[in-house]
């Protein structure tokens, strides 16, 4: 029996662009490359900046590996309204040719920001027989403004997506604009065979929007594991709050920081806190380790630096790489995702209760799925930096609490399952030519 | 030549044959080219006579001596090219001002008038006058007229009397506005008076070829309303005048000249000619919108004359200049869709998402007719790309210069294979596979049917058109043509009946090929595409043929179109009066078919009207 020949599409590369999306496709197919029985490629799109490919074909080898390729975008005009290249010879000459010579069993895409959604069909025609397998990481299929369903007109979550509510999102592209980047879109992904969502919540945004729930499977993504677990000094308060992502107002880096700033003003809960005269109060601290600010809007980045100048609790820690993970996690206590979007399945979430630390974070969408109230974390009313200053004020000095939630069993994100699973629904899909 | 080099055999035979070849070698004083074929020239009578011109005219001589003749004549004319063998003639010939100078020049104002015309009149029959066949497919032809204008344009810029250009304070003024081309023999002119003291005795235009017509009588004239650009405090009147002459080619040249019962003499240059159609009919539309305006005898005797003559001008130099195949047409196929493109080519890609998933859509006749030529290379290298990707077979028509919806329409059904027409505009998408099948076979199960439309709706669901119907405010209004239940939800009951109606929209309306070619398809009289489809279907309803709403399919039509709002209203008013003005009194003969005035705040009222119109008609 020949082997199961597996082909990813993902938008970046880590060794270009070093974030948690490209990561994950990254090793997910090395996860299912040094599976017995499994042929493995993954195609990274890249744009400028990276050695051009030999001329006369969009893709070049990442490095010594030969199951990784670049696929170059450049010169290609990608529409992000519609989601697709305008010159269709990318996929009719480039994208089908390469499919049709790896003749893969299955096509499983990560992402199709960049080389379109019509990307879906050409595959389809290109290797008609395969099992098409598409990872829904965001909302972009369903909302234009980066995925995120986040209202322009009062920056809260949106509920339903229509031509008439996006127009009034986006007051220069027309209703019908919209009605039609649905159709196109759904139209495509109409040969999709499988939907992986790596949340209910967002597996169920996706079926109200039109996808056909027998196509939609929800699976976590598959983390490598961590080195240890970070331990924790059971004599201190636990006082230290950290945020680890983008620092966009999607991300509620700005919330966060008016909470500290409340909490600064007023003072720690002092019931909670068992203040005694010699053991010394809880003071509550933020660690923002993240990076990205200059890349957001100009009047975000204001408003940001703004609040940062007048906090006395926040440190700007900057960047940070995987491997700075372990020491990050054992020098804090709590992890606070305030997102003012849904969210999927945040991998810092993921990272949190890896490495033993309760998560705050956002009473909606997929952030109460993965954390649940007084088990592994605590909820704060979303969008309310009001609500998140009383949390931060009532647990900082909450030793007791801290443990609780800290000894919740995490799930099992290991990557070996959940390769092991993905493998599965190829076998069922893909067809092969018995033996 | 061939006279002198005969050998001599018989002496007094050679004289006899050299004299009676010497009588016949010409006098011609001097020639000029009018054309690469035609000629004009200056020479004796019996020059025009050996030439067997008809074409001529006696000039005084400047020595005093015997009258001399000027003809015209043409290359094809054999007695010409015989007298060129003669070497001498060949070097008289002389550029056209120097023709002038030397033998025209001179002469008096009246007989340098009556030169010109009888050069203008002796040229036109040269050129067959009125030819009728498209310009595009002669180009020697535009090649010899182009040049015939510029000579033309020479002669008479060298003998026409030039005329005051009204300085005085007291004397007549005035401006031209625009000269629009209609048809290389039909033009519209709009300009402004002021006669001064006196009445005017002549309005004479003058084109650049020199032809001259005479508009005072003819033109429409209207007090004007003063405004701040008019010079001095004369009392203005503007004029609009659609007229014919002569064929003029030239962008730019006329003239215009006025004569007042005192005597006095103005002439005034126009502006350069108007010929991008879209501005031409915005020239001649333009006085319907200026209030105080008498709209009846303006419309009747200048502007719809115009509007016809562009229409029909424009219909004759259309043709599809290619027409290109993607991927395999079907095999004696059922239905032709024709979808007409205007200005943009975008929404092609959308439309074949939708028909790439509908496996009946293989077997259709899809056309697109480009009606922007512009776009063609740009189209053409799309839908290549994009057959690659959707394996939908399609083909590419493109017409040679933009004609209108109507005539779009029209030349996509000259080519179309199907038994069964459906116009589609390119806004237009369905909702579900399988449509067209539904659709032809509704068409197929009537007795006797016209024209068949579906249910369009808007993107958020709510219906576009469930039929139309015709309605005027008073008798004194205009008939406008009304959808049933726009805006309302698709689900109402009331259109979810398929009925008899007075007519349906062209932007998606099936209708049989050969009744479509019967009746000479949709009228290319309106302007720039609205009320062609509903008097189609009035034509329809008087052939006796029932049309039909159909609502067991539903597609979403977009309302996409470019379409300038304030241009849009200038054409709406003209069209808008001339469907009436064909049509008023035959919808009011169709009674309960015809009108049927509709409460749409009250739903159940709806269904009892609905019924008890199809009751009475």
């Amino acid at each position: 029996m020949r082997p199961l020949r597996v082909l990813y599409f993902a938008h970046g590369h880590p060794s270009v662009r070093p974030g948690g999306a490209e990561a994950y496709a990254h090793e997910l197919y090395r996860a299912m490359r040094d599976q017995p029985g499994v042929e493995a490629a993954l195609v990274c799109r890249v744009g400028e900046g990276v050695h051009a490919p030999r001329s006369g074909t969009l893709f070049s080898l990442v490095g010594r590996d030969p199951g990784q390729y670049f696929l170059h975008t450049t010169g290609y005009h990608y529409d992000w309204v519609y989601g697709t290249v305008t010159d269709k010879e990318f996929l009719t000459r480039h994208v089908a040719g390469f499919v049709r010579g790896f003749d893969p069993d299955i096509v499983h895409f990560q992402h199709t920001q960049f080389m379109g959604y019509d990307m879906i069909r050409a595959v389809h025609q290109a290797v008609p027989h395969a099992g098409i397998v598409y990872t829904l990481q965001e909302y972009l299929p369903i909302c234009y403004r980066d995925g995120q369903m986040v209202r322009t007109v009062d920056e809260k979550p949106c509920m339903e997506a229509s031509p008439q509510r996006c127009h009034e999102c986006f007051p220069h592209i027309a209703p019908q604009t919209f009605f039609l980047r649905k159709r196109f879109i759904q139209s495509q992904m109409a040969f999709v065979d499988r939907f992986i969502a790596p949340s209910k919540f967002l597996g169920d945004r996706y079926i109200d929007w039109g996808l056909d729930r027998e196509k939609v499977i929800v699976e976590e993504y598959g983390r490598l594991p961590t080195k240890r677990r970070a331990g924790s000094d059971s004599h201190r308060h636990p006082d230290r709050f950290a945020f680890m992502g983008q620092l966009s107002r999607y991300k509620g880096v700005d919330l966060l920081v008016k909470a500290m700033s409340l909490v600064a003003q007023e003072g720690v809960d002092t019931a909670a806190a068992g203040g005694t005269r010699r053991a010394p109060r809880p003071r509550p601290h933020l660690y923002l380790h993240g990076a990205n600010l200059d890349v957001q809007r100009e009047d975000f980045q204001r408003e940001l630096k703004e609040l940062l100048a007048q906090a006395t609790n926040v440190t700007l820690a900057g960047k940070y790489a995987p491997d700075d993970l372990p020491q990050i996690m054992a020098d804090i206590d709590w992890v606070v995702v305030p997102s003012i979007w849904w969210e999927n399945s945040p991998l810092v979430i993921q990272e949190a209760f890896m490495y033993g630390r309760p998560v705050i974070c956002s009473d909606i969408g997929s952030m109460v799925e993965k954390v649940r109230d007084g088990v592994n974390g605590l909820h704060f009313r979303a969008g309310s930096a009001r609500s998140l200053a009383d949390v931060i004020g009532r647990v900082a000095g909450d030793r007791e609490l801290w443990e609780k939630l800290a000894s919740a069993p995490p799930p099992d994100y290991s990557m070996a399952g959940h390769a092991a699973r993905l493998r599965d629904l190829y076998e069922t899909l893909g067809s092969r030519l018995p033996a | 030549m061939k006279a002198l080099a005969a050998p001599a055999r018989n002496g007094h035979a050679v004289n006899a044959r050299v004299n009676r070849r010497a009588q016949r070698s010409f006098v011609v004083e001097q020639l000029t080219w009018l054309s690469s074929s035609d000629m004009l020239g200056l020479g004796s009578q019996a020059d025009a006579a050996a030439l067997e011109t008809a074409r001529s005219m006696v000039v005084p001589s400047r020595t005093g001596t015997a009258d001399r003749v000027l003809f015209v004549c043409s290359a094809q004319d054999k007695p010409l090219s015989r007298a060129f063998a003669q070497a001498d003639i060949a070097s008289r010939v002389r550029t056209v001002r120097d023709f002038a100078r030397e033998g025209l020049t001179w002469l008096d104002a009246s007989t340098r008038a009556d030169v010109l015309a009888f050069i203008v009149t002796s040229s036109t029959s040269l050129s067959g006058g009125g030819r009728r066949e498209p310009r595009n497919s002669s180009a020697p032809a535009v090649d010899r007229d182009l040049r015939l204008s510029t000579a033309l344009h020479e002669l008479r810029e060298a003998l026409r009397e030039r005329l005051p250009v009204g300085i005085t304070d007291d004397g007549p003024i005035a401006i031209i506005d625009a000269v629009a081309r209609l048809d290389e023999d039909a033009f519209y002119m709009r300009g402004r008076v002021a006669a001064g003291g006196s009445r005017l005795a002549r309005v004479t235009a003058v084109s650049p070829e020199g032809d001259r017509v005479e508009v005072l009588q003819r033109a429409h004239w209207h007090d004007l309303m003063k405004t701040g650009d008019q010079p001095r405090s004369h009392v203005w009147k503007g004029f609009s005048v659609f007229f014919t002459c002569a064929t003029s080619m030239r962008g730019a040249g006329w003239v215009v000249e006025l004569e007042t019962q005192a005597g006095e003499l103005l002439e005034v240059g126009a502006p350069p000619v108007t010929s991008h159609s879209a501005d031409v009919i915005r020239v001649v539309l333009e006085d319907l919108a200026v209030e105080g305006v008498p709209a009846t005898a303006l419309r009747t005797r200048q502007v719809v004359p115009a509007v016809r003559r562009l229409q029909r001008a424009r219909r004759r130099a259309a043709v599809l200049k290619t027409v290109k195949q993607f991927g395999r047409a079907p095999n004696a196929p059922t239905v032709s869709v024709i979808v007409p493109l205007y200005r943009r080519i975008d929404l092609v890609e959308h439309q074949m998402t939708q028909f790439a998933d509908d496996p009946t859509m293989r077997q259709v006749d899809l056309i697109y007719v480009l009606d922007s030529p512009e776009l063609e290379d740009d189209l053409l290298g799309a839908a290549r790309r994009l057959f690659e990707l959707y394996r939908q077979p399609f083909r590419v028509a493109v017409v040679s210069a933009n004609v209108g919806f109507a005539c779009a329409n029209n030349l996509g059904a000259s080519i179309a294979r199907g038994r069964l027409l459906l116009l589609l505009n390119s806004d237009v998408f369905p909702e579900a596979p399988g449509w067209l099948d539904t659709m032809s076979r509704f068409y197929d199960s009537l007795p006797n049917p016209g024209a068949v439309g579906p249910k369009l709706l808007y993107e958020d669901d709510t219906l576009q058109h469930a039929g139309m119907f015709f309605e005027r405010l008073s008798d004194n209004q205009a008939w406008s043509n009304e959808h049933y239940f726009k805006g309302m939800h698709r689900d109402l009951p009331a259109a979810a009946r398929s009925r008899p109606v007075p007519a349906v929209t062209g932007a998606c309306m099936m209708v049989a090929a050969g009744l479509y070619a019967k009746l000479g398809g949709l009228s290319g009289d309106y302007v720039q595409g609205d009320f062609e489809d509903s008097e189609f279907c009035l034509r329809l309803l008087e052939a006796g043929r029932q049309n039909w709403y159909f609502a067991n399919v539903a597609l979403y039509h977009l309302e996409a179109s470019s379409y300038d709002p304030e241009r849009r209203r200038l054409h709406d008013g003209f069209n808008r009066w001339l469907h009436t003005d064909r049509w008023a009194d035959r919808l009011s003969a169709l009674g309960g078919a015809a009108m049927l005035e509709v409460e749409v705040e009250k739903a159940p009222l709806l269904t009892a009207l609905v019924d008890g119109a199809l009751a009475r008609s």
